[in-house]
């Protein structure tokens, strides 16, 4: 099960850097409430510095809200776990595992935190079985830095389905590829999400209208820490892109968020990336 | 073997020929009481190993000159030498020893070299690998600890620039023995350096990586030894060879002060005794064993660097 339950969350980098008193710091995120019902997928879509990373963020467990409460199943969540699996925009894979090495290395983890009781061999087969399904086996020796950026989020996705767990959560996830290669990978997402026998409930964080289109079930647009925008993508799949064009629904629903988006243009300088924003670190001299 | 005999191949072993004939021939100006076999089988081990090198480099596929050129060079400085000294006594005779005197010392007392080597080599690697392991242990623990590497990176900024030579007499009164003191002042020079750079590389740590490393359950042990740990491995492998030197020079400055064993105090006590012949001998096993290790180490570094 997935079932997610966002209650009244705020949040503020600033409570994390300790820098300004908590009344008066900024918030990210401003009372939040999103209940996600078990194997949805749905996109969190809007402008950098909107609060749609934080918000995966917190659903990871990196950062704590500081007011609300994250509930998955009905349990809140405490910080990272395994029952959510996180597949990030940079860094995805560990540099010094091979392909075949992240992924044993998520399905090991997982082993562990929930006692599956896993051989070795097991773990081997099994983390072969996911980079066949995304289409990795040739290259699963290879070190990351041997992999070009489309092949690496593939092996990625792998390691997050391998680990098994009830939920997915992407942050961008192919913000920096080419647009051949996201297709592919676009593609590759909706399969995969649809061929499982219990649809895992996904949250997918993207700043590109038409991927969240082509992708999701409902469509969550956020700006400057509040959602504004709650829509619902009915669209029979699989889907391709021509629905953009030829389906009524998805056209009149890419307009709207078209128009969202340059309507909510940031009036000002919105905050820095989130990769940017240092987190609390003694910086040394 | 095509292409191995060219116009510098031919070059450097007629300097070579011409070495040996010089050697053997030629009347000394000099009185040498001692036999040039010794020499003469020291130029054949130099041969044999420019010869290894570069039938080495050709299997490879590597064409250079270098080793062509190095071999020329020893070459003619060797008769140079021979012929400053034995051949025509040109130089000073006490201050500088004939070749074969030089060369004569290894088959003389080879047994009293080897000896030193091995009592120099065990104290360099104690020293070496207990500064490496202490440098990297506490440099990750320190530099994953907030708290810990507030405490201790200012502190270690005021100890690593100071050369631990200025130690060297008080440790000497200090430790029960030489050779202790001895280690502590290698322990020292290599240790700190290694601590500083392993606390900066483990603070630089991505902040991206350790998200994906906590968001996949990775804790505690398993942080140190799966992610911090391969991640500071490759500066630890590129500092093998910086810290190598750093343990050589702190051992021969270590052995000069009051040692009773080692290459370094037999290099020092044969210069008491105004043996030049025997120092020069002394010198030429440094850079032999230098060599060695610094090889070693650069396999090391080869075989264990997989990936960036």
């Amino acid at each position: 099960m997935g079932a997610i339950r966002i209650e009244y969350v705020s949040f503020s980098y600033d409570d994390a850097l300790g820098a300004r008193p908590a009344e008066t710091a900024e918030l990210t995120l401003d009372d939040i409430s999103l209940e996600i019902p078990d194997g949805q997928f749905l996109c969190l879509i809007g402008h950098s510095g909107s609060g749609k990373t934080t918000l995966l963020r917190l659903l990871a467990g990196l950062n704590r809200p500081r007011e609300g409460r994250i509930l998955i199943d009905g349990v809140p969540v405490k910080g990272p776990g395994l029952d959510r699996a996180v597949v990030f925009q940079n860094y995805a894979l560990f540099p010094w595992m091979t392909a075949r090495g992240n992924v044993e290395f998520g399905i090991q983890q997982a082993n562990k935190e929930f006692g599956r009781g896993l051989s070795k061999a097991q773990v081997k087969e099994l983390a072969t079985e996911y980079l066949q399904r995304v289409d990795m086996l040739e290259a699963a020796t290879k070190y990351p830095y041997q992999l070009s950026g489309g092949m690496r989020q593939r092996v990625a996705i792998a390691r997050a389905l391998a680990i098994d767990a009830d939920i997915l959560l992407f942050d961008e996830p192919f913000g920096a590829l080419d647009v051949k290669t996201r297709c592919s990978l676009q593609k590759l997402i909706d399969r995969l999400w649809r061929s499982g026998e219990h649809r895992k409930t996904v949250v997918f964080v993207t700043h590109d209208i038409d991927e969240a289109i082509l992708l999701s079930d409902r469509v969550v647009f956020m700006r400057r820490g509040e959602l504004v925008a709650d829509r619902r993508v009915d669209v029979a799949r699989p889907r391709s892109s021509a629905i953009l064009v030829n389906d009524e629904r998805a056209r009149t629903l890419k307009e709207e968020l078209t128009e969202l988006f340059y309507l909510d243009g940031p009036e000002e300088e919105p905050p820095a990336e989130l990769d940017a924003l240092p987190r609390g670190e003694v910086v040394l001299p | 073997m095509k292409g191995l005999v060219n116009k510098q191949f031919v070059a450097a072993h007629a300097l070579l020929a011409v070495l040996v004939l010089v050697v053997v021939a030629l009347p000394n100006q000099k009185m040498v009481d001692v036999t040039y076999y010794p020499l003469l089988v020291a130029l054949a081990v130099m041969e044999v190993l420019y010869l290894v090198v570069l039938l080495n480099k050709r299997r490879r596929g590597i064409r250079t000159k270098g080793p062509t050129d190095i071999i020329m060079l020893v070459w003619a400085l060797m008769l140079a030498w021979e012929l400053a000294s034995t051949k025509f006594a040109l130089t000073p005779n006490v201050l500088v020893p004939t070749p074969e005197e030089v060369f004569n010392v290894f088959a003389t007392s080879y047994n009293t070299l080897l000896a030193n080597v091995v009592s120099s080599t065990t104290l360099l690697l104690a020293g070496y690998f207990a500064g490496m392991a202490l440098g990297v242990v506490l440099g990750i623990v320190c530099g994953w600890i907030p708290r810990l590497r507030e405490m201790f990176f200012p502190i270690a900024n005021v100890m690593a620039p100071i050369p631990p030579t200025v130690f060297a007499p008080y440790l000497v009164v200090l430790m029960p023995t030489f050779r202790a003191a001895s280690v502590c002042i290698i322990l020292l020079g290599v240790f700190w350096p290694q601590f500083l750079n392993m606390v900066l590389r483990v603070s630089s740590l991505d902040p991206q990586l350790l998200d994906n490393a906590r968001a996949l359950g990775v804790r505690n042990l398993t942080m140190i030894t799966r992610i911090i740990f391969p991640y500071v491995l490759p500066g630890v492998l590129q500092s093998l060879r910086v810290s190598l030197t750093t343990a050589f020079l702190m051992l021969t400055f270590a052995e000069m002060i009051g040692a009773t064993a080692g290459i370094g105090f037999y290099i020092t006590n044969s210069n008491i005794y105004a043996n030049y012949a025997a120092v020069i001998a002394g010198i030429i096993v440094c850079g032999i064993v230098v060599t060695i290790l610094s090889m070693l180490t650069a396999w090391i570094q080869r075989r264990f660097t997989t990936w960036r």
